[in-house]
């Protein structure tokens, strides 16, 4: 990753003024509701940190916003805009809890299989809208938000028709004990993570940013990866094959967002109930734009975002703001984040010897 | 104008420049790539604000803050890049910006009939119903002085407007010049071929480096102190090279045919042999095959028919990484598309053709530390200034960029290596670098395709020379024995005394 | 075909085209996609990729039952909405083109952020989650155009919509002919071809860009007018449901024509309608019908580029054995 100290420097800048003004906003939107913008704020931060089932809670919402975050940004670094991993962790979850309660195996081949299962949906979801850009042409953003609103449908239909448990509830058989991710609470006497359902799939999340740290740093493919992201002509020319690294990475973005999904029932919910996935792949859309679509960045705006998740429930409970605050606030920083314009001024600070926009001049005459 | 300075961001493009135009007469502006003319004349026009400096039309001092401005002191540019929009009529694009109106509506019978009149006013003849991308280049050149023309300009700048004519076209061009001047316009003519400059002009202005180097009077002045006015030094007019010895055939090309993007047939069947050690010159004006040629033998672009072999080995339908493999190198005629990706760093750039294979890559791991060294090396064998080799390659210069292509390319030892424009933009110290390598490459056994739209880059380089034109080979001539009169015509399309069939488009163009 | 075969043909025709009430739900279906497509249409042609359409539909059917609801006035309430597409417009427009934000980026964000804000704001203001359904909320009344709804057999498919049905059949034509007849309409797709070619004129290329970013923000948001008072008279959460999307794919299908987009919403509408016709008389699952208009841009964004291409191969082949 080419490094110039300055540029780094005005990044962290740039990211800590946007937090700043965000939460100046949030503090105007608090004063709506008549409340003390300090008071609320420590309500959150204690909701999201205060306490060990705090943060254990933090840590099972940040769970599948690592997953998503990692396919957003393994996608955007890929050159795609792949806005369709909500659909693709929906359909990874339901996958997953199919082959959960359908299927009679023992733990150490059940458990990897429907994780398998959940990715493998996932990628086969990510295919259609990828090979209709390659093939065709056709934009991902228009079509990964079709396949989005499919993969809603879809999911529902089938909960509420071919795999629903009874006639009275909308929701599928639970898996079984065997494809279950545990809970930290059900490891011993219970006493970690007391009050969560924060489970085990953590350490696959984390897996899995190990894993794409090291080929985006050391691999050839992640050198693929990345060049084909940044430059499709250069690549093309360089020799590159674009048609595999391209469809490659969606692939990989599509299985992960569905493993991610297949994590999330297994661990969490151990069953299928209708709309509970909402959300998700936007907000890992969203960490992987605040993390600046780089490994490190995202995997910490995704846990941010999850503990602010967290946070923004424990306000709705106790001060009934809603918690859709925090998905306001978010929304804000990435605003003030993307608008460069806006830190010009930062310009005037000589910072390092970095002059980011140094254009060759040969060009004019 | 005086006193005219304009910084970009690390570099002074005008330094204290003066310069003055006489009514009536035809201005030169010449110098290197680089050395400042389209940026005053830019900043003449509008674009551009200087930071320093004034601008005075018959005396008076006016304020130029945009092109509006600009044209309401009555000054004209025709760019180097055309400014049309492809889907509009030859009207619409002349009148926009100025469409006569009837209310909220735009006049179009008034238009027209606008066009017509000052097109047979000045001698230009255009259909103003034609779509401009249905129109010749010739033609579209037209268009955009009669842009000018529409506006009342009395001076006309042209940025170096024969990089994209045939010698015929330019001739016309010429007589058009003439004429407005005669009809009371001021021409400013932008050039870096001296030739030009002394056919047409009356007086002629040499910057450098950013500065007016002197004015002369045409007549006094000869073509070889021009150029030492441009340089500072004796300019080398060939490159010193030895005598060729060709050995086996690398590059095959059998009746080759390539579609443009427009679907349209630009290679019409090419037959061309390369051997190793020598160097093929393609020359021909921009426009006649020449990037689908190069496009369709790296693999960008699908051949229609035919076939390309590379050391005996037929890879037509073969990807770019075989034919790489094969022992094609490319330097590329779109520098900052294709030869470099701008974000990434230097290292990453010069690895795209060999990280996946030994020594820089060892079972799907990148072998950081083989990688590093080759990069520190070609960094320092070819003098590429830079602060390092992480840094983002839209950190470098041009002249820079190219050498990193070069590097890369070149490292590979190539059996064969296809150079596409390599010098636009470049300044005479990257110029003269780049064609010693080119024949360093040559005479370490590599068989060179050079593709220029500068003819004199062809003539010097090449050890024989084929023209391009409309997608056909019209002629082939040992490089020693070829003459730039005779290379012209064949770029008009003028062979062995009779005319090879014109497009409808050219046909208009000539008889114009 | 035996009689009977074609007489059972028929009645299928009868009862899902040639059917008035049908063809009334295609045209009031087809509505917030043709605005939509405009919106998409506007900045496409003015050189500019904006995918926020979805959330500036959903502002403006939020702030336009707000505005119905504060004022007890339909009228009002559109006024809300419009303004509210000016607003997001501007902001998008000042954010992206102004302070280089990436377009693509701040489309997601403002998408992303209306829905949360519309959701986080229905709670707030009106103390409500999920619908805003109340009978202070005074929608549009459907127009009854005198002579033409005398008019046999076309009279009730031209009459009788509320007023954004026919404000977008309007703004269709008034679209064409600012395109093609107006200087600034040659401005907009100048600049949207060779902005150099409309700058070096003289052209405030800043200018023409902005202000299509602030049009597409009041064509969408008369989408979401559209939406919650043109026929419901209520707000749902994630009302517009693709639409944005919707429009954008509606846009490539009329390639950038004001006309092409309104047949191309048309057929939409027509799909939209079916799907509802065939869950009614339970031919299709449940959930089906819902996905009917997704798979339904996807099908049609796929054969459209593959007979593009087809048609151009052909064309291109004619012409090479002219050469020849």
């Amino acid at each position: 990753m080419p490094k110039s100290f300055g540029g780094i420097l005005r990044r962290f800048v740039n990211l800590g003024l946007s937090i700043l003004l965000a939460i100046l906003v949030g503090s105007l939107i608090m004063l709506w509701y008549k409340r003390n913008p300090v008071e609320i704020y420590r309500l959150l931060f204690m909701s999201a940190f205060g306490s060990q089932r705090a943060l254990f809670i933090s840590l099972q919402r940040a769970t599948p916003l690592i997953f998503t975050g990692m396919a957003s940004m393994l996608a955007f670094r890929t050159g795609v805009f792949n806005v369709g991993v909500e659909g693709q962790f929906f359909i990874g979850a339901i996958m997953g809890t199919f082959v959960g309660y359908a299927v009679k195996l023992p733990m150490i081949l059940h458990l990897p299989l429907a994780l398998l299962t959940g990715f493998v949906a996932g990628a086969i979801w990510a295919y259609f809208p990828t090979i209709m850009r390659q093939k065709l042409g056709i934009s991902e953003i228009v079509t990964t938000i079709m396949t989005n609103y499919i993969a809603t449908y879809l999911v529902s239909y089938l909960v509420n028709y071919p795999m629903r448990e009874s006639p009275t509830t909308a929701q599928t058989p639970p898996v079984k004990a065997t494809a279950t991710l545990t809970q930290f609470v059900e490891i011993g006497k219970g006493a970690l993570g007391k009050g969560s359902q924060a489970h085990v799939g953590i350490f696959i999340a984390l897996a899995v940013v190990a894993i794409l740290y090291f080929i985006f740093k050391r691999t050839k493919l992640g050198y693929e990866w990345r060049m084909v992201g940044l430059s499709f002509p250069f690549s093309q020319f360089g020799g590159i094959n674009l048609d595999r690294t391209f469809i490659g990475g969606m692939l990989v973005s599509g299985g992960i967002a569905g493993l991610g999904g297949a994590v999330e029932i297994l661990g969490v919910w151990r069953k299928y109930k209708d709309l509970f996935a909402i959300g998700f792949g936007f907000r890992g859309n969203l960490a992987a734009l605040l993390g600046r679509q780089d490994v490190i960045g995202t995997t910490v705006a995704a846990l941010f975002y999850g503990s602010m998740e967290a946070g923004a429930m424990g306000l709705d409970w106790a001060a009934g703001i809603p918690r859709q605050l925090i998905d306001i606030l978010v929304g804000l920083m990435i605003f003030f984040m993307a608008a460069e314009g806006m830190w010009d001024f930062l310009g005037r600070i000589k910072i390092g010897a970095a002059s980011t926009e140094r254009r060759t001049t040969g060009q004019e005459s | 104008m005086r006193g005219i300075r304009k910084v970009f961001p690390g570099v002074v493009a005008n330094d204290n420049v003066d310069f003055s135009v006489e009514e009536g007469e035809i201005h030169a502006l010449v110098g290197e790539n680089g050395a400042g003319k389209t940026t005053l004349m830019n900043v003449l026009y509008g674009l551009y604000h200087p930071e320093a400096g004034s601008i005075h039309i018959r005396g008076k001092p006016i304020h130029i803050r945009s092109n509006s401005d600009a044209i309401h002191a009555g000054i004209g540019m025709v760019h180097q890049s055309f400014k049309l929009v492809p889907s509009f009529t030859v009207t619409e694009n002349i009148t926009l910006g100025a469409e006569p109106t009837t209310s909220v509506f735009v006049d179009r019978k008034t238009a027209r009939d606008n066009v017509v009149r000052i097109s047979e006013q000045f001698g230009l003849k255009v259909d103003p119903d034609a779509r401009i991308r249905d129109l010749p280049v010739g033609v579209q050149q037209r268009v955009e002085i009669l842009k000018t023309l529409y506006r009342n300009a009395d001076i006309l700048i042209l940025d170096e407007p024969t990089a994209v004519l045939t010698p015929q076209e330019t001739r016309d061009l010429f007589g058009v010049i003439r004429s407005l001047v005669a009809g009371g316009k001021t021409v400013v003519f932008i050039t870096h071929k001296l030739r030009e400059v002394m056919e047409i002009s009356d007086r002629v202005t040499v910057m450098r480096d950013g500065k007016v180097v002197g004015t002369k009077a045409t007549k006094d002045t000869n073509p070889a102190e021009l150029a030492r006015m441009m340089v500072g030094r004796e300019v080398l007019l060939r490159v010193k090279k030895e005598e060729a010895s060709p050995k086996d055939v690398v590059l095959r090309l059998d009746n080759l045919k390539v579609r443009d993007d427009r679907l349209l047939m630009s290679v019409r069947g090419i037959s061309l042999e390369v051997r190793a050690g020598e160097i093929v010159g393609v020359a021909g004006v921009e426009g006649n095959g020449q990037r689908e040629l190069v496009e369709a033998i790296v693999g960008l672009r699908p051949a229609a028919a035919g076939s390309i072999t590379i050391g005996g080995k037929d890879i037509t339908h073969q990807s770019v990484r075989v034919r790489r493999e094969s022992g094609l190198a490319c330097v590329p005629e779109d520098r900052y598309v294709r030869g470099v990706a701008l974000q990434a760093s230097l290292q990453e750039n010069l690895i795209v053709d060999s990280y996946y294979k030994q020594p820089h890559c060892g079972g799907g791991l990148l072998n950081l530390k083989e990688i590093g060294d080759f990069s520190n090396d070609a960094i320092e064998v070819f003098d590429i200034r830079t602060t390092g080799k992480d840094v983002p390659a839209f950190t470098l210069s041009g002249g820079n960029l190219q050498k990193v292509v070069l590097a890369r390319e070149l490292s590979s030892q190539p059996a064969l290596l296809v150079v596409a424009q390599p010098t636009r933009g470049l300044d005479i110290g990257s110029i003269e670098f780049m064609h010693q390598r080119i024949v360093d490459a040559r005479d370490k056994g590599a068989a060179v395709l050079l593709v220029s739209a500068e003819l004199e880059e062809v003539m010097s380089l090449s050890d024989r020379i084929v023209v391009l034109y409309e997608g056909k080979i019209v002629g082939t001539v040992e490089a020693a024995k070829a003459s730039e009169e005779g290379l012209g015509l064949w770029m008009a399309g003028i062979t062995e005394g009779h005319a090879v069939p014109h497009s409808r488009g050219e046909k208009e163009a000539l008889d114009a | 075909m035996d009689s009977n075969t074609s007489a059972q043909l028929l009645s299928i025709l009868q009862r899902y085209v040639f059917n008035v009430a049908n063809l009334q739900g295609m045209l009031r279906m087809a509505t917030p996609v043709i605005l939509a497509g405009l919106c998409a249409l506007i900045t496409s042609r003015a050189g500019i990729l904006n995918i926020a359409g979805e959330g500036m539909i959903l502002f403006g059917a939020w702030f336009a039952v707000a505005g119905s609801y504060l004022f007890r006035n339909a009228w009002l309430g559109l006024l809300a909405g419009i303004l509210s597409g000016l607003l997001v417009g501007g902001l998008f427009a000042l954010f992206s083109l102004k302070l280089r934000a990436h377009i693509i980026i701040m489309g997601i964000a403002i998408n992303t952020f209306a829905n949360a804000a519309t959701i986080f704001m229905t709670r707030a203001v009106f103390k409500v989650a999920g619908n805003i359904a109340d009978p202070r909320i005074v929608g549009l009344d459907p127009i009854s155009i005198p002579i033409l709804k005398d008019i046999p057999i076309l009279g009730p498919l031209l009459s009788g919509y509320t007023f954004p049905v026919y404000l977008a059949w309007i703004l269709i034509v008034v679209t064409t002919i600012f395109l093609y007849r107006t200087p600034w309409g040659l401005h907009l797709r100048a600049v949207g071809e060779n902005p150099q070619a409309a700058e070096t004129l003289g052209i405030n290329v800043p200018r023409i860009r902005f202000a299509a970013v602030m049009a597409s923000g009041v064509f969408a948001s008369l989408a979401g007018v559209y939406l919650s008072l043109g026929h419901l008279k209520m707000y749902t959460d994630q009302m517009a449901a693709g639409r944005g999307f919707i429009g954008m794919a509606v846009n490539t299908f009329g390639a950038g024509e004001p006309i092409g987009v309104f047949l191309s919403s048309l057929l939409f509408g027509f799909v939209d309608m079916i799907g509802y016709r065939l869950q009614a008389d339970r031919l299709l699952p449940p959930y089906f019908i819902s996905m009917l208009p997704y798979v339904a841009t996807l099908l049609a964004l796929t054969v459209y580029t593959l007979r593009r291409r087809q048609a151009a191969k052909a064309a291109l082949q004619a012409a090479d054995t002219d050469k020849e």
